[in-house]
């Protein structure tokens, strides 16, 4: 039923999420923008991946209906699941631990508002993606959850749960952008017509 | 101050917010059947429900629960009837019996979503629950169990 090994938990790293994309209101999305023959070869984009390839991004981002933790993203202890909305199964649902905040010391879950995983239905893997892929998925409305470019760029500067990604409590490494800088990067990405880089 | 219901009955207390669920609930109300294992969300024997849905109450702050209802394993059913506690009491499924409250309250949750689960259901949803004294084909067994019993009429 369970493995006494996932007592292991405290001593692991609770990697996870920013993947708020749940929490945002799906709002009628705006036209998709077409691929973009980049005129910066993609320069702008990958200017601010590596905050998105970082594990805090890639933990729930990661192949498989789980979560993954740490920095060297192993599967969530517990044998935790995604479940059928991404927010955990009946009696083992991420609420059950996570708290909206992170707990004053190492080891205890971490938290921000809405922790959860993608929904199945839009798991939003980036795994495996090269950053050509990667930045056509995120732009893509039928692959994060009905945003448009302006609402991709709020969500990735602003959302509460993705913002815990610089702030994810003792004995986790934030990811490694400063969030003004990251915001700035963003912002000139979008400013430029966000073009990707070749696929 | 945090008012709260607790098995129904009103609270209002004055306690610093951080402060953790389960001290609330077996210190200051005096409900014992709750109990601290770990202190990190890792066991689940301090599990009881907020509104209803399985929480960890050795991490929960007391703040979360403001305006909330909460039940822990003594407002399952006030005479043992809950057809889990009849279940669990025919399989003889506790040993030492101190993770059985936490048990229990995450079997609730698990049969309230599923009324009749299957083993994976019952492996998803119980594996936050550590029974060091192995008492898991039992549990699994009374779950079961439970399932039948409120499929032929919940409740005696």
């Amino acid at each position: 039923m369970k493995r006494l090994s996932s007592v292991l938990w405290s001593l692991l790293v609770c990697g996870a999420v920013s993947t708020a994309w749940l929490s945002h209101p799906v709002a009628a999305a705006g036209p998709t923008a077409a691929p973009t023959a980049s005129s910066d070869n993609g320069a702008l984009f990958t200017a601010f991946v590596p905050v998105l390839r970082h594990p805090r991004c890639m933990n729930c981002h990661s192949k498989g209906g789980y979560p993954r933790q740490g920095d060297d993203s192993h599967r969530h202890t517990m044998d935790i699941r995604r479940g059928p909305a991404g927010f955990g199964v009946t009696s083992v649902k991420c609420s059950t631990c996570h708290q909206d905040h992170n707990l004053g010391a190492a080891h205890l879950p971490p938290g921000a508002p809405g922790w959860h995983l993608p929904p199945p239905s839009v798991p939003m893997i980036w795994e495996g993606l090269t950053d050509g892929q990667l930045c056509e998925s995120i732009k893509n409305p039928k692959q994060n959850r009905g945003r448009n470019i302006d609402q991709l760029v709020e969500h990735l500067t602003e959302d509460k749960l993705v913002m815990w990604g610089w702030n994810p409590g003792e004995g986790r490494t934030p990811v490694p952008i400063p969030h003004d800088e990251f915001s700035a990067k963003v912002k000139a990405w979008q400013a430029a017509g966000a073009p990707c880089p070749a696929r | 101050m945090i008012g709260f219901s607790v098995n129904g009955k009103r609270v209002d207390l004055e306690v610093d917010p951080s402060t953790p669920l389960l001290w609330v609930i077996r210190e200051q109300l005096g409900l014992t059947g709750t109990k601290y294992g770990c202190g990190m969300a890792q066991c689940g024997a301090c599990t009881v429900h907020i509104n209803g849905e399985a929480v960890r109450s050795c991490v929960t702050p007391v703040s979360r629960v403001d305006g909330k209802f909460v039940t822990t394993i003594e407002g399952l059913s006030p005479d043992l009837s809950n057809p889990l506690q009849r279940a669990w009491l025919e399989e003889d499924v506790p040993q030492c019996g101190y993770c059985q409250s936490g048990q229990l309250m995450s079997a609730a949750v698990l049969l309230r979503e599923k009324p009749a689960p299957t083993d994976e259901d019952i492996d998803e949803a119980m594996t936050g629950n550590i029974c060091r004294c192995g008492t898991y084909p039992r549990i699994r067994r009374a779950i079961h169990r439970a399932a039948e019993m409120a499929a032929k009429g919940g409740a005696r």
